[in-house]
């Protein structure tokens, strides 16, 4: 049983219980001296009643020793958990927690101007109105939130409480209802009786998430937040929704998407930015104002205007160009802003990417010639350089054609090039397909061709292996199709997604027909074991019906990724030669797409750890925060086995913007790094989800959780908290009924014990 | 040593003396009957009742041999003759230190006893008859032997004077010694606060009465014995050798009153017992009220008989 004090101090009061035991001393030292005759009588009178007398002396002393102290107690307003037996004596104590949803959606504007996470302060600041802390009441305040986490662990000082609440800020995240109410289930509820007031906007993306993208089927049945809900009923406790939202429609632009075209920027060649917005307005909006800001060139940035239908979607863009120069810097930033609207935090979106110099290709040729114009790759070469131009010819794709015994003889490095080509190359041996398997999990694009010199077997053991785990996407099997003379066996590719990266640019129906178009006469057919999980068939052919053959196969490896055209890289095999229209487009979206920068590695969602590799361990890493806050980490940097080093990973990513991760190695470090400083930049964004204001209103709520026990209110009764201030008194109101009592006690007492002595003379 | 006649003006104030005085002209009656009551053995006359014949031993008054008897039987007798006088008024006045309490702005109760004394004294001596005094604490601490002169006034004054008040009591004892010394049928003042056992002085009253005495027991107290005012944390000194006591007077009141007054009690039923007058005479109650209203009583009750 323990007690809390409203005011601990006076409990020192109860020291003042030696007043009367001084009184009481002080009086039996301080008596009259009588010289008495009568002193047989008085004796024997005080031989007859003495034990009462000591009795009663005793018994008055008691009382007025219990009363200072009985007085100190109530003056101290003791108060007692709920769970003590001692709280009979007290007026229902209450255990408040305050639930409040700290999603970015709570960051928008009212009518009224204030945000909703200012009327769910408000709100709380009545339900703490409605609490004293004389009686006990306790207050714990959490954030739903994505994670959850306690703002304020149980407590009974109340203007902590306040400040705890005023000092909550938007998370500029969503809310995981299942796991905030697993999160309370575990650490909050418990035995005592608990009112849990959820103040939220009831934003129907926290309390029914996935109802949209019907990802329900998927989440397994014990984590949906009916479950949750009813785990947490299952305690005592009583559940009031706080309903703080704004049912007028909101007016909202939402960024959804920042995207680069291509998305692997290179020096040199026109790139274009283009953003997402959704009107989630019932209005056309005209002449949107919007700005792209490049690499934070802020007053310069570049300002737009679009268009943007009701309930739709429209694309900003913005081109630009970037010099060779920008190539050597580690990343460069694009940032969209629209102007400010009742939701801020969707109206900015970032993005960090590389820019490359040049993308280097290596085309190891199985069938090579000194002659350009012979080689197998000659016509690969000239689809990914289709200038005749030398000048302006090779801007993006710088091409290095090698034989495949060079190739194999370790000449070539696969590491220095970011994408490596293997047309019609016989066999592989074993320490060149090690280095061909690193180089391409460390990132780099792998894209291989057969033909007539292909050794089947070789390829099988070397890239696929058994075990599955090799680079090529499927175990090769024996070749099919005729192309000698006179043959007219034909296949056709057959394609399904228009919408694979790979083959977007025939999304549109007038281009449908040309990949389909394009005749393949001899390819290796394939078999996918149980062991290719990653790999998936880009198109296929029309070989078979029951059985079609694959002509294009793709498989993720490591960071890198690898496809596989199971016919040639030149017109021995496939009619590429008469459909430039088609071949020309698809091996150069095949090399973007080999070599797309990895974003994720720089574009984050808030809240996500900033991670990077060095090649060597930086003397100082710092990273720059969004508000220009330096942050320096001093974690050791971890190696890695490919001889890179882990930089410790940075999580305080709670705010969007751009964070830079600034390097600096030592003078006397090692090789081209030594005393070089560079900041690597980061984008945080808001996820998208958060931002669609659509509400679960109560009745779907009770449809959707039927059986959980929900109050629902969108304001706090200031009556009901009067009532409870009423209702104010604790133990130390019995206390004092208590010391009234014993007050009267003694009166009467005292007038008993001295009414006997009187009575004599009357 | 204070001068003689101071020391019967300590104890006989002409006030009172004055008082009686009067009351005895007015109402000689009264007085008659006091003194009526006292003689409580017929009148016999000054120096004529026979008592009884001893041997002559040289130095005898002449005058008393009887002449007869010489004459008869050649042998000397002395004739010896009954009391002269007609009445023998012994005081009994008790000198313990318990009789030294005064309350506050009273006399103690010695020198109220001493008063009473005195002015029995007086008027006992007024009438030509005997007083005697007897100052007692353990034993008879001073005997002033009967006497009718009226200078003997000053003899029991003197005596008074010298009382030391600082021993015990023992009522029976004295009572027992007094017996035998006092002459017969002969009024006894016992003048006590009478602090001590019952039984004691009861079996003291009892020898008296045995030999035929008269006894007139006047209790004198002070107000604080008989109403016990205190009512604070006080320290009782007792008088007397008995035990200090340290208590809330106002607790012990009631028990004290319950005590003191079954002792009372005790003490007036045992007087009633035996035939013997029981007065109680308050220090604050003036001499003159008191006694007269003794005295005027004993008249009557003289009457009556």
């Amino acid at each position: 049983m323990s007690f809390s004090f409203g005011n601990g101090a006076l409990l020192w009061g109860a020291l003042l219980l030696v007043v009367p035991l001084i009184i009481h001393l002080l009086n039996r030292r301080r008596y009259r001296v009588v010289r008495w005759a009568a002193q047989e009588f008085l004796l024997e009178a005080f031989r007859r009643t003495r034990r009462r007398l000591t009795l009663e002396s005793l018994l008055l002393l008691l009382l007025r020793c219990l009363l200072v102290v009985l007085l100190a107690l109530a003056l101290a307003r003791p108060f007692v958990p709920s769970s003590s037996p001692l709280s009979l004596f007290s007026p229902a104590q209450r255990d408040v927690v305050l639930l409040v949803d700290t999603s970015y959606s709570m960051g928008r504007r009212a009518a009224g101007g204030e945000t909703l996470l200012e009327r769910a302060k408000a709100q709380a600041g009545r339900v703490l109105d409605g609490l004293a802390r004389e009686r006990g009441d306790q207050v714990t305040v959490v954030a739903l939130a994505d994670p959850p986490r306690t703002v304020l662990s149980v407590t009974s000082d109340l203007q902590r409480a306040r400040e705890a609440v005023e000092r909550l800020a938007p998370d500029w995240r969503g809310a995981d209802l299942v796991r905030t109410l697993d999160y309370l289930t575990e650490n909050v509820l418990g035995e005592a009786h608990k009112e849990v007031y959820v103040l939220t906007d009831l934003q129907r993306e926290t309390f029914h998430p996935g109802a949209s993208d019907a990802l329900d089927a998927a989440v397994p049945a014990a984590a949906t937040p009916a479950s949750a809900w009813r785990v947490a009923a299952e305690h005592d406790c009583r559940f009031t929704v706080v309903d703080v939202g704004e049912s007028a429609e909101a007016h909202s632009l939402v960024v959804e998407e920042l995207l680069s075209r291509p998305q692997n920027v290179v020096a040199g060649e026109v790139v274009s930015f283009t953003a997402t917005v959704r009107n989630r307005t019932s209005r056309d909006l005209r002449a949107v104002p919007a700005t792209f800001v490049i690499d934070g060139q802020r007053e310069q940035g570049r300002r737009v205007t679009f268009d943007a239908p009701a309930a739709g979607v429209a694309v900003a863009e913005c081109s630009t160009i970037f010099r060779a120069s920008d190539a050597a810097r580690a990343n460069h930033t694009v940032e969209f802003l629209l102007e400010e609207d009742d939701l801020p935090a969707d109206d900015r979106r970032f993005l960090a990417f590389p820019v490359h110099e040049a993308v280097s290709v290596l085309l190891v040729d199985g069938d090579f010639s000194p002659e350009p114009e012979l080689r197998e790759t000659a016509l690969l070469g000239d689809m990914l350089n289709p200038s005749l131009d030398p000048e302006t010819g090779g801007t993006v794709f710088r091409l290095h054609a090698v034989d495949d015994r060079r190739f194999n003889g370790r000449a070539e490095d696969p590491a220095d090039y970011d994408l490596i080509v293997l047309a019609n190359v016989a066999r592989i041996d074993q320490e060149a397909a090690r280095r061909l398997d690193d180089a391409v999990r460390a990132g780099r694009g792998l894209f291989i061709f057969l033909g007539e010199l292909v050794d089947a077997r070789s390829y099988n053991e070397r890239l696929h292996r058994a075990d599955g785990t090799g680079l090529l996407p499927a175990r090769l099997l024996e070749a099919r199709g005729d192309v000698r003379e006179g043959s007219d066996a034909v296949f056709f590719p057959l394609v399904d997604d228009f919408q694979h990266p790979l083959l977007r640019v025939f999304a549109d129906p007038e281009l449908q027909q040309n990949p389909t178009s394009v005749p393949i006469r001899r390819f290796f057919r394939t078999e996918i074991g149980p062991k290719d999980q990653a790999t998936a068939v880009v198109m296929q052919l029309n070989d078979d019906p029951a059985a079609p053959g694959a002509l294009l196969l793709e498989k993720p490896a490591g960071r890198g990724r690898v496809l596989l055209c199971t016919t040639t890289a030149d017109s021995a095999w496939a009619g590429w030669l008469d459909n430039i229209e088609t071949y020309l487009p698809l091996v150069q979206e095949a090399a973007y797409y080999l070599t797309l920068p990895d974003l994720s590695l720089f574009n984050l969602k808030v809240g996500e750890a900033l991670r990077r590799t060095a090649e060597s361990i930086p003397a100082e890493v710092c990273v720059l925060r969004p508000d220009g806050a330096r942050d320096p980490l001093r974690d050791t940097p971890r190696e890695m086995e490919y001889g890179e080093f882990v930089l410790p990973a940075y999580r305080a990513t709670g705010v969007p913007g751009f964070y830079g991760l600034e390097l600096t190695y030592p003078l006397a470090g090692a090789g081209s790094d030594a005393g070089r400083r560079e900041v690597e930049h980061f984008a945080v964004n808001v996820e998208v989800a958060e931002s669609d204001l659509a509400r679960l209103e109560e009745p779907a709520f009770r449809a959707l959780y039927p059986g959980v026990e929900v109050t629902f209110v969108t304001e706090i009764d200031a009556r009901q908290a009067a009532q409870a201030e009423a209702r104010e008194g604790q133990l130390w109101r019995a206390l004092l009924w208590a010391l009234v009592g014993l007050l009267a006690a003694e009166l009467a007492l005292a007038w008993w014990f001295g009414r006997q002595f009187r009575g004599g003379s009357a | 040593m204070p001068s003689p006649m101071e020391s019967y003006r300590r104890y006989l104030d002409p006030k009172v003396l004055s008082k009686i005085a009067r009351l005895e002209l007015r109402a000689r009656t009264a007085v008659e009957g006091f003194m009526a009551g006292l003689h409580r053995s017929p009148h016999r006359g000054v120096s004529v009742e026979f008592a009884e014949h001893r041997e002559y031993v040289p130095g005898d008054d002449l005058r008393h041999l009887d002449w007869r008897i010489f004459g008869r039987t050649d042998r000397f007798y002395i004739k010896r003759y009954e009391e002269e006088t007609n009445l023998t008024l012994s005081l009994v006045l008790d000198a313990s230190e318990s009789m030294s309490y005064a309350g506050p702005g009273q006399v103690s109760k010695f020198r109220y006893g001493a008063m009473v004394a005195a002015t029995l004294a007086y008027l006992v001596l007024k009438s030509r008859d005997a007083a005697a005094l007897a100052l007692t604490d353990v034993g008879v601490e001073q005997w002033v032997p009967p006497a009718t002169r009226p200078s003997h006034l000053l003899a029991i004054t003197r005596a008074i004077d010298q009382a030391e008040l600082v021993r015990r009591t023992d009522p029976g004892l004295v009572l027992k010694e007094l017996s035998a010394k006092l002459p017969p049928r002969g009024v006894v003042a016992v003048i006590s606060d009478l602090f001590a056992q019952p039984e004691r002085i009861l079996a003291g009253v009892r020898e008296l009465r045995t030999r035929r005495q008269d006894v007139i027991v006047f209790h004198v107290l002070d107000r604080d014995e008989v109403e016990f005012p205190f009512d604070r944390m006080t320290r009782f000194e007792g008088l007397e050798g008995l035990a200090p006591l340290v208590a809330d007077a106002k607790a012990l009141r009631l028990a004290y009153l319950r005590a003191f007054s079954a002792h009372q009690e005790l003490m007036r039923k045992g007087c009633l017992k035996h035939g013997v007058d029981f007065q109680v005479l308050q220090t604050d109650t003036p001499l003159d009220v008191a006694l007269t209203s003794y005295l005027s009583l004993r008249a009557k009750r003289g009457a009556r008989r």
